[in-house]
């Protein structure tokens, strides 16, 4: 559980944070509201996931059979001691889902951290440096690009054992190749831009100009793929762990909520829903704030 | 005679989130039939808004306003009646040769559509027509040429394709912005001769737009010279590079360098300053903040002063003696 | 001339290999085609021609920043390709063309103009801020401007922070590859100034690479005129404009549009055969377009530009030929 704590301080949203474009400031924030509606709501996720212990209700691996799926409190036999109601086994619901949320964004934004640094990597080398790096690098995400997730997942789970690790090194070593063809390209764009003729011309090395005159440019393109690939990651978790390739009972992890659900969906729906709302909650928050900070950090201030 | 295309007060605005960009400030000109009008003027003096608003193609984002617009007895400011000349009696020619024509049509397919469009000829009258343009404008074998991509063209050839495509429906008007801007010196002067010929043989008017003033004084008729959205002075190409009255006319003069006038390795003149702001409400002359012989009462409205067809709009000018005496 | 020439190219070629099409095979072209030139101290040297000449890609191996295909660059005599690209930097620095793309949009002026500093680690940060700071003073941008991004700036501007850029490790030689082409005549005739008053108070050396023979004319010492990836004349600036030899140099001159309301479009007589680079003519490359091409024009090079002495690559100069011209023209 030691992991699991850490979730909270996700490397990726310390690397969208810190990329400063420009002035940030209140007013020019409140120009986008999806930024502020969807960066509220992966903020306010986030805090809900560090503050698990303090926030959860009850213990989500305590099992009270005498309590079997209570419905939630709107219902009429739901109680407050229940807020959303209690699962098969009688665990509390809603400390189960604050607690899977843990799981999702850390795997989310772990696995996308991985991921980012692999393809970015590779799209700056291809794209500065052109010719047969660039071959190469296009090789390697055409073979990345025919390995389908979800049967290299099954087979690394089959030989390993479904764990976290497991997930986000999967995920994070599989996710990287739309980063590398949106780096390459744009990379390869910039590198021949006038200043970076300046810079080479004032005698500057290959790998200053890859850090500081190229990667810089790259953050509007960066944080778009970042957003999109955490929501994929996200679902793509609840995936696997739907198919119990991923995480393992009796960790809560949304995806295996909903799976755990499933058989009961017509008699306690709610077991399903509720998960899958808080699911697509937080991905659609994430694509919401990505396009707003797309916007705010872009040197043109579009939007 | 009543002129070809008459523009009085003509505005154009474009209204941003918070205030209005004034692009264009109340421009008055007239174009004579045969003759060439050049506008001249440095980017962002809004002399290419001024020929878009002409064909009514403004960005969506601008606004248009104008005391009277006329080509002719077609009123510019009717949007149906603009639609039936554009392309038709009143052509256009751009800049970029390469983004005006479409990469994915041979030229011949270009250029014979807007013709059978406007005219209701047969494909096969329209290709007839195209062969004889292409001759028209010098370009050998054309016949070869038709089934022919842009990009298979060098960008001289371009040009030429563009000027026989405006010419197919042997339009009275043509509105050529920054045409040549974009080729070599060697092939500008060959597209320049050509306009000048297809000119004197087929009688048509031209308003050139163009930020080179060189090339201002060996083709224009008249001249229009614009700074910060307004006409600041017109004349014959004698009177603007002969005796400039307006202070900005002078200046730029002054800042181009030419063989043989200047000294070389001397300085330039320069027009200290930028250009001022066009939003919201522009007072007075633009070009006070700039202008040598500037006087507090530059803040008030311009007096336009004129003497025959030379006009400009500055309380200098109108007697010699005084201009030497403003800037104490 | 007794004196070395600072930068020197000795039989300077590129080549790249163009893709005509997906079923063709690629052809050559021959940006550059055998380039003698020497650049003396203090001088200005202009490089004109017009697009396609070679002339930018001249100035991107001038700069140590694209190796030749055959040939060598010299800086004070030893070749630029030893040198690697830190220690050349510091001596040689280049102008762009384009104010727009010339500058990183995520750096603050300020940055941009010190990065060479930092590149090379010369003095403390606070060393390196006032350096940057007293350029960007000397080359007219206000102090305020320090934390500005370009896209807050004119054209004008942005061209003086790259100069302030080019001027900060006191270079000896600055290569200006078109630096006013996007500019306004008001603006331009400002960064011509700057340029020559930073020349005499830095001592600075110009390779001044421009299709504007006026600007051309104003403010260098010698002409280098190229067509085709050669020079084909190399005079000091008097003969290039008063007493032209090579017949594309006067054509060129001629196509200057000076201010003269009565002088009207000059007739180049010029072929309107446009030159294809991937298929130059045989013999010389100018003689499809030559209005006094005759007898060995189309069969023989000719004598290439002397980096010494000078003159033009043209039949007509050349003793070996010239009674043919009398009976050509008769």
């Amino acid at each position: 559980m030691t992991d699991l704590s850490n979730s909270a301080d996700p490397t990726a949203t310390a690397e969208l944070a810190e990329t400063p474009p420009g002035r940030l400031s209140w007013s020019r924030l409140s120009e986008h509201p999806s930024l502020l509606i969807g960066g509220g709501i992966v903020v306010l996720m986030i805090l809900i996931a560090i503050f698990a212990p303090l926030l959860a209700p009850h213990d989500p691996y305590a099992q009270d059979i005498t309590n079997r799926a209570v419905p939630p409190v709107w219902f009429e036999a739901g109680s407050w001691e229940h807020v959303l109601g209690t699962d098969q086994l009688g665990r509390d619901y809603l400390s189960r889902l604050i607690y899977g949320a843990r799981v999702s964004l850390l795997i989310g934004f772990a696995a996308v951290s991985i991921a980012s640094v692999i393809g970015t990597t590779l799209g700056l080398l291809g794209g500065y440096f052109g010719g047969r790096v660039d071959m190469v690098v296009t090789f390697l995400t055409t073979i990345r690009l025919s390995l389908p997730i979800i049967l290299v997942a099954l087979a690394v789970v089959a030989v390993f054992g479904g764990s976290i690790t497991i997930v986000v090194i999967v995920l994070g070593v599989l996710k990287w190749d739309r980063f590398a063809v949106v780096v390459r390209a744009t990379s390869s764009q910039v590198a021949r831009m006038e200043y970076v003729q300046s810079a080479k011309a004032a005698g500057a090395s290959n790998l200053y100009i890859i850090t500081r005159e190229v990667l810089p440019n790259l953050t509007p393109q960066l944080i778009v793929i970042a957003t999109i690939e955490i929501a994929s990651a996200i679902l793509m978790e609840a995936a696997l762990s739907f198919l119990g390739l991923g995480v393992q009972p009796p960790t809560p992890s949304w995806g295996l909520m909903i799976s755990e659900a499933k058989s009961y969906m017509f008699f306690s729906f709610w077991l399903i829903s509720i998960p899958g709302i808080a699911l697509a909650t937080l991905v659609f928050a994430i694509n919401l704030a990505g396009d707003g900070l797309r916007d705010l950090v872009s040197p043109d201030g579009r939007g | 005679m009543e002129p070809l295309l008459q523009v009085r007060d003509l505005k154009v605005d474009f209204k941003l989130r918070t205030n209005t960009l004034h692009a264009v400030r109340g421009m008055s000109f007239e174009v004579r039939e045969g003759e060439t009008l050049c506008i001249v003027g440095e980017s962002g003096c809004g002399k290419s808004m001024t020929s878009l608003a002409l064909m009514d193609l403004l960005p969506r984002a601008a606004t248009r306003s104008v005391g009277a617009m006329r080509f002719g007895e077609v009123d510019l400011t009717d949007r149906r009646a603009v639609r039936r000349v554009r392309g038709n009696e009143m052509a256009m020619i751009f800049q970029e040769p390469m983004t005006a024509l479409n990469p994915a049509f041979p030229i011949g397919d270009q250029m014979t559509e807007a013709y059978i469009h406007h005219t209701g000829a047969t494909g096969s009258a329209a290709r007839a027509r195209a062969v004889e343009m292409l001759n028209e404008v010098g370009i050998a074998s054309p016949e070869k040429r038709l089934g022919q991509y842009p990009h298979q063209l060098s960008g001289g050839l371009r040009q030429r394709v563009m000027i026989a495509m405006a010419l197919m429906t042997s339009p009275k008007l043509l509105i050529a912005d920054e045409p040549t801007t974009a080729l070599d010196v060697t092939i500008q002067a060959q597209i320049l001769r050509l306009l000048r010929d297809l000119q004197q043989r087929l009688g048509i008017a031209i308003v050139f737009i163009t930020h080179d003033l060189g090339l201002v004084s060996r083709i224009a008729d008249r001249i229009v010279v614009m700074y910060a959205g307004a006409r600041v002075e017109e004349g014959s190409a004698a009177e603007i590079f002969g005796a400039p009255r307006h202070p900005y006319t002078q200046a730029l003069i002054d800042c181009i360098p030419q063989p043989g006038k200047s000294e070389r390795g001397a300085p330039l003149g320069t027009i200290p300053g930028v250009v001022p702001s066009l939003m919201g409400d522009v007072r007075g002359c633009a070009f006070r903040s700039r202008c040598p012989v500037a006087q507090p009462i530059c803040a008030d409205a311009v007096p336009l002063r004129a003497e025959g067809g030379h006009v400009w709009a500055c309380i200098h000018g109108a007697e010699k003696d005084e201009t030497e005496r403003a800037p104490a | 001339m007794s004196q070395p020439p600072i930068l020197e190219t000795l039989g300077l070629h590129r080549r790249f290999r163009v893709s005509q099409g997906m079923f063709k095979p690629k052809a050559t072209l021959n940006a550059v085609n055998g380039v003698d030139l020497r650049v003396m101290r203090g001088e200005t040297l202009g490089i004109v021609g017009e697009s396609g000449c070679g002339k930018s890609t001249l100035a991107q191996m001038l700069l140590n920043l694209l190796p030749p295909s055959e040939g060598h660059v010299l800086f004070d005599g030893h070749p630029a390709a030893d040198a690697g690209r830190a220690a050349f930097a510091r001596r040689v620095q280049p102008i762009f063309q384009d104010p727009f793309s010339s500058l990183n949009p995520r750096k603050t002026i300020l940055d941009i103009v010190s990065m060479p500093l930092r590149v090379h680690r010369i003095g403390t940060a606070a060393e390196q801020e006032r350096t940057a700071r007293r350029l960007m003073e000397r080359v007219g941008l206000p102090a305020r401007f320090a934390s500005r991004y370009p896209k807050e700036l004119s054209g004008g501007q942005r061209q003086r922070v790259a100069i302030a850029r080019a001027l900060v490790m006191q270079p000896e030689v600055v290569i200006c590859d078109e630096p006013t082409s996007a500019l306004d005549a008001s603006v331009q005739s400002q960064i011509l100034n700057l340029l020559m008053e930073l020349k005499a108070d830095f001592n600075l050396t110009y390779v001044f690479i421009s299709h504007n023979l006026s600007v051309v004319e104003h403010i260098a010492d010698r002409v280098a005129v190229m067509y085709l990836g050669r020079v084909v004349e190399l005079t000091g600036v008097d003969g290039i404009f008063d007493a032209p030899q090579h017949p594309y140099t006067k054509a060129l001159l001629e196509s200057v549009l000076t201010v003269a309301p009565d002088d009207g479009v000059p007739d180049l007589a010029l072929g309107a055969g446009f030159p294809d680079p991937l298929h130059p003519a045989p013999g010389c490359p100018f003689h499809p377009r030559c209005p006094r091409a005759y007898g060995p024009c189309d069969s023989v090079v000719p004598r290439p530009v002397s980096p010494v002495t000078g003159g033009a690559a043209c039949h007509l100069t050349d003793p070996e030929y010239a009674p043919d011209k009398e009976r050509a023209f008769a």
